[in-house]
């Protein structure tokens, strides 16, 4: 199995898993109203670490068929943008 | 089973038990029917507890419909975890120099698209504006700025000597490099779990 394969599969199960775990959480919303923020919370914070998950992957899966030179591998520091301190 | 299952398991149990005991108060109102002294007595008296303990622990139920969530054994966290985890372990220590290349490549991209995504959700306000989110972030941006530092020494290395030479200190470097990697990695992830 290639490489891309494998992570179209993980990427798919990924997607399948959130979409299994909203339907859950929609239930126990429904079913225990009393838990209904923290359902929500699950929720949402599935759906960042899927949609994150799922970004880390593709690039995995895009890399496996660029060439490696150095401009690509430069290409690979971080935003050089300095992050904003917690206090401004 | 998680501590917090086993806890509301023995509520649930308590509840139930709880509820059950108190049909023996029946015994005191009306004895001939039920008591423990006749086979029908005692089957009064059990379909009693029976319901007196289904009524209490629907009761305990309704205050504690689920067992808590332990933060640290979400599916999310598992999903992130385990995945995080495959991504930047299966890229160490693989033997044979093209494929160890290829997996570094790989590993920095998706570790880059991590790191980068993890800095646009904080300056957005996704993420918390904690000193404890800005530190994690700006060490795993250290950590991926370092991990590219040792593969381009890798590369510049690799094509200025001839194929026999000893490559052993980059690739340690470089491997050094990407170890640190994948705990700046996971303290990223954690951010996004409330963890920092």
């Amino acid at each position: 199995m290639s490489n891309h394969t494998t992570v179209a599969a993980i990427i798919s199960t990924t997607e399948e898993i959130q979409r299994d775990a909203a339907i859950v959480l929609e239930i126990i919303k429904t079913t225990y109203p009393q838990v209904s923020d923290e359902a929500a919370v699950a929720e949402s914070i599935l759906t960042i670490l899927a949609a994150l998950v799922t970004k880390a992957l593709t690039a995995y899966a895009a890399a496996s068929g660029a060439p490696i030179t150095p401009a690509n591998i430069e290409g690979l520091m971080p935003n050089p943008m300095p992050l904003t301190a917690p206090n401004s | 089973m998680s501590k917090s299952m086993r806890l509301w398991l023995h509520g649930l149990g308590a509840a139930f038990i709880g509820g059950a005991a108190t049909s023996l108060a029946t015994i005191l109102v009306d004895s001939e029917k039920f008591n423990i002294d006749t086979l029908l007595g005692l089957q009064h008296l059990a379909v009693v507890a029976v319901v007196a303990g289904i009524v209490s622990a629907a009761g305990y139920l309704k205050q504690s419909p689920l067992p808590p969530v332990e933060e640290s054994r979400t599916a999310g966290s598992k999903l992130a975890a385990l995945l995080v985890a495959s991504l930047v372990l299966s890229s160490f220590g693989l033997a044979g120099c093209n494929d160890f290349e290829r997996k570094t490549f790989q590993t920095l991209s998706a570790s880059k698209a991590l790191i980068d995504q993890a800095q646009i959700d904080y300056e957005t306000g996704t993420l918390p504006h904690t000193q404890a989110s800005y530190d994690a972030i700006n060490k795993a941006k250290d950590a991926q700025t370092a991990a590219v530092r040792a593969f381009q020494v890798y590369e510049a290395a690799k094509l200025s000597v001839n194929q026999n030479s000893d490559m052993t200190l980059q690739i340690a470097a470089l491997n050094s490099a990407l170890a640190s990697l994948g705990p700046a990695v996971v303290s990223v992830k954690q951010i996004y779990l409330g963890g920092q």
